[in-house]
C-alpha cells in the first residue's frame, strides 16, 4: 500500500476532479430540461389538441398562437429569472456541443478587398472603373492579392491613384501602402461590427475567431435562420452621435416606472419611503422599488448599471404597455458593446438613456487614431472629420458643452465623452479610456462609420437541429455497442486482468469527458467518432502487457515477477506506439479545420488518459490485490 | 483461454507472394482512381450541398425535374441516411446565387404541394477555400509521414523507418483505392473524401505504425536475446510472439469500428469504412511490408547471406544511432 500510496492519491484526485468538471455539464442538462418542460410547449400542444382552431386566417392564426405561446411560457421565464445566475454559469461550464451536434450556422468571412479599394475610392471616373474592371478580372483568374495588381495596373496605364484616395498627395508607392495598412486593418473592424451585432442578436455561445489575414469564423449555435444571419453579417455599419438625456429628466422618469411596478399611482407616497431606504432589507428594498432593485444608479455620476443576468428582464420591463407609456417617446436605452466585472466578480452593463435622433452619423469621420498623449502619458483617440462633419460638430458642441455624447455603433455604446468645450475645425480629442487596448477598440469602431470593410461569405454551413439529435443518438449507440463488445471480450479473455482493463476503460472515458470539460473544448460528431476509437486503443495497452505476463507466467516465474516483467517489457513498445498516435493527431490538429479539429484534440486526450488508467491505475489494483494476499492473478 | 497457442508460421519466407498481391491491390485501386476519379466532398472542390427530408419519399428522378426548372438539374442528387433523406450538390460556380437553398426547398415545394420537405443541412464553399483544404490535407499527410521517418529513425534505425514509412504507402494507397471503387460500386454508401475522411487517413497511419512498432519493439528485444541467430528467424519468431496481441488488438478495433459504420450514421459513414480498410492492411503492412523490407534491404543490398542458418552478422543488431555513436566514443 505505501509504495502505492501516491499512485493511488494521483487516481483518486483524477477521478474527483474530472467529476468537479462533469458537474456543470450535467446541472446545466437538469436546467434544460426543467426549462423544457417548463416551457409549456407539451402543454400546449395538447391544448391545440384539445381545442382546434377552425380555419382562422393567417394573420389572426399566428396572432392567437403568440398569445397562447406566451401564457404557457409564463413559468420557464419566471425560472429562468430566479436561477438565471447559476443556469448562466453552468452553461459556461459544460461541455459544449459542436454546430454538427446542436444545430447552427458556420460562417467564414473575407474581407472583400476589391470592394474595399472600390468603395474607398472618391471622384470616380471613366479611367478609373475601367482600370478596376481589369483588376477584379485578372484577381479572379490568378486569385492575386488585388492591390498588388491595382499597382500593376495603375504604373501600366499611367493612372496617378492620389487622383481618387482623398487628401493623399503621394506617389502611387505611397497610396498602395496606405491602401495595404486599411486591408489589414479592415478585418479587425469586419470582426469589431460583427462581433456587436451578435452580441446584440441574442446568440448564447457566439465563436468569433480570425483564420488566417483576411478571414475569420463565425458560429452560431442555434440559428437556423439564413436570411437574417446574412443580413446581419453584411449590412453596412451605422455609427452615430447621440446625446444622452439629462439625468435629472431620467431620474423622475425611473421614479414613476418604479412606482408603477410597485403598484403606487400618487407620487406622494414614494416620497414618504424614500427616507427609510437605507435601513431596508434587500427583499424589502425589492419589493418597495422593484425597477432600482434592478436598475442601479451611481447617485455622484449618474451613471446607470444593470447585471448581466437582469438585462433580458429590463428589456422586457420597458416594453411593458404600462411602463411605456411614462417613457417619453424621445428616449432610447442603450447598453454599453461589454459588461464590466465587478471587484465581487459580478457582471454589469451600463445603461445610456440617449435621445433617439443622431446628432450626426459616423459616415462624417475622416480618420480616427488611437495614440499616447505625451503630456499625461494616457491613452486618447483623435478623430478626424471632413469640413462639411466639422462645421456641423462645431454648432454640436458648441450647444452642448458640459453634456455626454454617445458613439454608436450599431446600437451599442463604445463610450460617452464629455463635451469641453466646442470643437471648431473637427479635430477631437477624446480620453477616459482606461488602456490602450479600449483606445485601440474605440479607434477601430470610429473608423468603421467611415471606412468600409465589406466582407464576404466564403463558406457557409447551416446545421439543422433534428440533424444534430440524430448524430447525438447515431454517436451513443456506436459509442455503446462497441464499449460493450470491448468490455465482454476483456472479460472473457483475460479473466481478472480484463475486469481491471475495464475498470481502467471506464475511468478512462470519465477522464476524457472531464479533460473535455475543463478546457470547454467543443464535442463534435468526429470527435465522438475519435474518442469510440479511444476505447480500443485504449486497451491495447493492456493487450500488450497481458500477453506479455502470460508469456513471463509461461516461463514459470512466480506471480509478482511476471506482472513486473510484463509491465516493463511492454513500456518501450507502448511508449513508443503512443507517441507517434500524439505527435499524428497534433499535425491533425493543427491543419485540420472545426469538427476534425474536435476529432484530433479527443484523440490526444484519449491517449494521455489511456496511458495513465491502462499503464497506472490497472498496476495499482494488481498491487493492491497481492499485498492482500493473492497468489495467482486470472490473466486467462 | 487462448486463441492462439505459440506458433511458428514462416511469415517471411513467404514475402514475395505477398508483395505481389499488395502491389496487384494498389494497381487495382490506382486504375480505378485514374478512371474513376475521386469523390471529393463539398470542402474540397467548392458549391453547395443540401440535405434534405421529404415525408412521404420520392423518386431522385422527381427531384431532378423539379430542379431542372431552376437550372440545377445537373446537380448531383444521391438519397441519404434510411429515412427518405436526401443529398444534392450543386457544382460551384462563377456566380453563385446567396440563396440556392432557398430557391431548391421554393421549386420543391411548389412542385410537390403535397410532399412535405425540411432542410435538414446547408453547406456552402467558396471554391478558394477548396483549394486551400486540399493543399492543408496532402500538407498534413505528408508531415505525418515525414515525422514517423524521423522518430523511426532514431528509436530504431533508417532502414527500418523506411520500412515502416513505405508500409503506411502501402496502406493509405490501397485504402484509397477501396475508397474509389466502393464509392464506385456501392454508391449509397456516400464516401466522400472530406475532412473527416483525411482525419481517417492520418489515424490509420498513426493506427498502422503502432502495429509496426510493436513488432519492431520485439525484434529489438528478440537480436538482443538471441545474438548470432539469422535475422529471417528473428524476424519470424518476433512476428508469432506479437500474433496474438496483433490479432486481438486488431479485432477489438475492427469490431468497435464495425459498429460505427453500422450504427454511426452518415457522419462517421466515411470515416469507420477507411478506418476499417486502413486497420485491416494495417496489420498485415507490419508484417509484409515494414519487416519483408527490412530483410530484403538485408538481402539485396548489403548482400547478407541468409540461407545460412546461425551465421554471425552483427551488422543486423539493431543498434539505435546513438547508442552506436555512444560506443564508437
Amino acid at each position: 500500500m505505501r509504495k502505492n500510496r501516491f499512485k493511488i492519491i494521483l487516481i483518486v484526485a483524477a477521478v474527483l476532479l474530472s467529476l468537479y468538471y462533469l458537474y456543470p455539464t450535467y446541472e446545466s442538462a437538469n436546467y434544460d430540461a426543467r426549462l423544457d418542460q417548463l416551457s409549456g410547449q407539451p402543454k400546449l400542444v395538447e391544448y391545440l389538441q384539445a381545442h382546434p382552431v377552425e380555419q382562422p386566417t393567417d394573420s389572426l392564426k399566428q396572432a392567437y398562437f403568440d398569445s397562447l405561446q406566451q401564457a404557457f411560457s409564463a413559468d420557464s421565464i419566471r425560472y429562468y429569472d430566479t436561477n438565471s445566475k447559476s443556469i448562466l454559469d453552468a452553461k459556461l461550464k459544460r461541455i459544449k456541443l459542436g454546430l454538427d451536434l446542436q444545430g447552427g450556422m458556420h460562417i467564414v468571412l473575407q474581407v472583400d478587398v476589391l470592394k474595399m479599394i472600390e468603395d474607398m475610392a472618391r471622384n470616380k471616373d471613366q479611367a478609373f472603373d475601367q482600370m478596376m474592371a481589369a483588376v477584379t478580372q485578372q484577381v479572379q483568374q490568378t486569385h492575386a492579392d488585388p492591390i498588388t495588381v491595382l499597382a500593376q495596373q495603375a504604373n501600366q496605364q499611367g493612372i496617378r491613384l492620389s487622383r481618387y484616395y482623398a487628401d493623399i498627395r503621394d506617389d502611387n508607392a505611397k497610396v498602395i501602402s496606405y491602401l495595404q495598412d486599411q486591408a489589414k486593418s479592415a478585418i479587425d473592424r469586419a470582426m469589431e461590427i460583427v462581433r456587436n451585432r451578435v452580441d446584440q442578436y441574442g446568440v448564447s455561445e457566439p465563436t468569433i475567431q480570425k483564420q488566417g489575414g483576411s478571414r475569420f469564423i463565425v458560429e452560431l449555435p442555434g440559428v437556423t435562420n439564413e436570411a437574417e444571419v446574412r443580413s446581419l453579417l453584411q449590412s453596412t455599419a451605422v455609427l452615430q452621435f447621440k446625446l444622452l438625456e439629462p439625468e435629472d429628466v431620467v431620474i423622475k422618469v425611473f421614479k414613476s416606472i418604479d412606482d408603477i411596478m410597485a403598484g403606487k399611482t400618487d407620487s406622494l407616497a414614494s416620497a414618504d419611503t424614500s427616507s427609510s431606504d437605507s435601513t431596508m432589507t434587500p427583499a424589502e428594498f425589492a419589493k418597495k422599488h422593484p425597477f432600482f432593485s434592478i436598475v442601479r444608479m451611481d447617485s455622484r455620476s449618474g451613471d446607470i448599471y444593470v447585471s448581466e443576468n437582469d438585462r433580458d428582464k429590463l428589456d422586457r420591463l420597458l416594453a411593458r404597455p404600462d411602463v411605456k407609456q411614462v417613457i417619453p417617446t424621445s428616449f432610447q436605452f442603450l447598453y454599453d458593446h461589454k459588461a464590466f466585472t465587478t471587484a465581487q466578480g459580478e457582471k454589469y452593463y451600463e445603461v445610456y438613456v440617449v435621445d433617439k435622433d443622431p446628432l450626426l452619423t459616423g459616415s462624417v469621420v475622416t480618420n480616427a487614431q488611437a495614440q499616447v498623449d505625451p503630456t499625461t502619458n494616457a491613452p486618447v483617440v483623435d478623430m478626424q472629420m471632413n469640413s462639411q462633419g466639422a462645421r456641423e460638430w462645431a454648432r454640436i458642441t458648441g450647444a452642448n458643452v458640459h453634456k455626454r455624447i454617445a458613439i454608436v455603433l450599431d446600437n451599442a455604446v463604445y463610450s460617452a465623452p464629455q463635451v469641453i468645450n466646442k470643437i471648431p475645425n473637427g479635430s477631437s480629442q477624446i480620453t477616459g479610456m482606461g488602456n490602450m487596448d479600449e483606445a485601440n477598440l474605440l479607434a477601430i469602431v470610429l473608423r468603421a462609420g467611415a471606412l468600409p470593410a465589406p466582407v464576404d461569405i466564403v463558406e457557409e454551413r447551416n446545421v439543422g437541429p433534428s440533424l444534430g439529435a440524430d448524430s447525438i443518438r447515431d454517436g451513443m449507440i456506436s459509442g455503446i455497442v462497441g464499449l460493450a463488445i470491448i468490455i465482454l471480450f476483456m472479460g472473457f479473455y483475460y479473466r481478472t486482468g480484463g475486469v481491471t482493463a475495464d475498470l481502467a476503460l471506464l475511468l478512462n472515458i470519465l477522464f476524457i469527458l472531464g479533460v473535455l470539460a475543463a478546457f470547454h473544448a467543443t464535442l463534435t460528431m468526429p470527435g465522438i467518432a475519435g474518442m469510440i476509437l479511444t476505447f480500443a486503443v485504449a486497451v491495447d495497452a493492456n493487450v500488450l502487457i497481458y500477453e506479455r505476463i502470460r508469456e513471463e507466467m509461461t516461463t514459470g516465474k512466480t506471480l509478482r515477477a511476471a506482472i513486473d516483467q510484463g509491465y516493463s517489457k511492454a513500456f518501450t513498445a507502448i511508449f513508443d506506439a503512443n507517441i507517434i498516435s500524439l505527435l499524428t493527431g497534433a499535425i491533425l490538429y493543427q491543419f485540420g479545420t472545426g469538427e476534425v479539429q474536435g476529432f484530433a484534440l479527443t484523440l490526444m486526450i484519449g491517449i494521455v488518459a489511456s496511458l495513465f488508467s491502462a499503464i497506472i491505475i490497472t498496476r495499482v489494483v494488481f498491487d493492491i490485490m497481492m499485498e492482500r494476499g493473492a497468489t495467482s492473478i486470472n490473466f486467462g | 483461454m487462448r486463441f492462439f497457442p505459440r506458433t511458428s508460421v514462416d511469415f517471411v519466407g513467404k514475402r514475395h507472394i505477398w508483395y505481389t498481391v499488395s502491389s496487384t491491390l494498389i494497381l487495382i485501386g490506382l486504375i480505378t482512381v485514374g478512371i474513376r476519379g475521386l469523390n471529393y466532398g463539398i470542402g474540397f472542390v467548392g458549391g453547395e450541398e443540401l440535405t434534405l427530408e421529404s415525408t412521404p419519399g420520392m423518386q431522385i428522378a422527381q427531384i431532378r425535374s423539379a430542379l431542372n426548372k431552376i437550372g440545377h438539374g445537373d446537380a448531383e442528387i444521391t438519397t441519404y441516411g434510411v429515412k427518405n433523406q436526401y443529398l444534392i450538390r450543386v457544382k460551384a460556380s462563377e456566380e453563385q446565387s446567396a440563396n440556392t437553398s432557398a430557391q431548391v426547398m421554393n421549386v420543391l415545394r411548389t412542385t410537390y404541394p403535397t410532399t412535405h420537405f425540411t432542410l435538414l443541412e446547408d453547406n456552402k464553399v467558396g471554391p478558394e477555400i477548396g483549394a486551400e483544404m486540399r493543399r492543408d490535407a496532402v500538407m498534413a499527410i505528408f508531415y505525418a509521414l515525414l515525422f514517423i521517418l524521423v522518430y523511426v529513425t532514431i528509436r530504431f534505425q533508417f532502414i527500418y523507418a523506411v520500412g515502416a514509412v513505405l508500409a503506411l504507402f502501402h496502406d493509405v494507397l490501397i485504402t484509397l483505392g477501396a475508397v474509389a471503387i466502393c464509392s464506385w460500386l456501392i454508391p449509397w454508401l456516400n464516401l466522400q473524401i472530406n475532412q473527416t475522411m483525411v482525419a481517417a487517413f492520418l489515424t490509420l497511419v498513426a493506427y498502422s505504425m503502432n502495429d509496426t512498432v510493436v513488432i519492431f519493439d520485439r525484434i529489438r528485444e528478440n537480436l538482443k536475446l538471441y545474438k548470432g541467430e539469422n535475422l529471417i528467424r528473428v524476424m519470424n519468431r518476433s512476428i508469432n510472439d506479437t500474433l496474438s496481441r496483433t490479432i486481438i488488438t486488431s479485432g477489438t478495433a475492427f469490431a468497435v469500428l464495425l459498429a460505427l459504420l453500422i450504427f454511426g450514421g452518415e457522419v462517421t459513414r466515411g470515416f469507420a469504412f477507411a478506418m476499417l480498410v486502413g486497420v485491416t492492411t494495417g496489420t498485415y503492412s507490419s508484417i509484409y511490408v515494414a519487416s519483408a523490407i527490412v530483410v530484403d534491404y538485408n538481402v539485396y543490398i548489403k548482400k547478407v547471406d541468409l540461407k545460412v542458418p546461425a551465421t554471425q552478422s552483427p551488422v543486423l543488431e539493431i543498434e539505435r544511432p546513438y547508442e552506436v555513436a555512444a560506443k564508437r566514443a
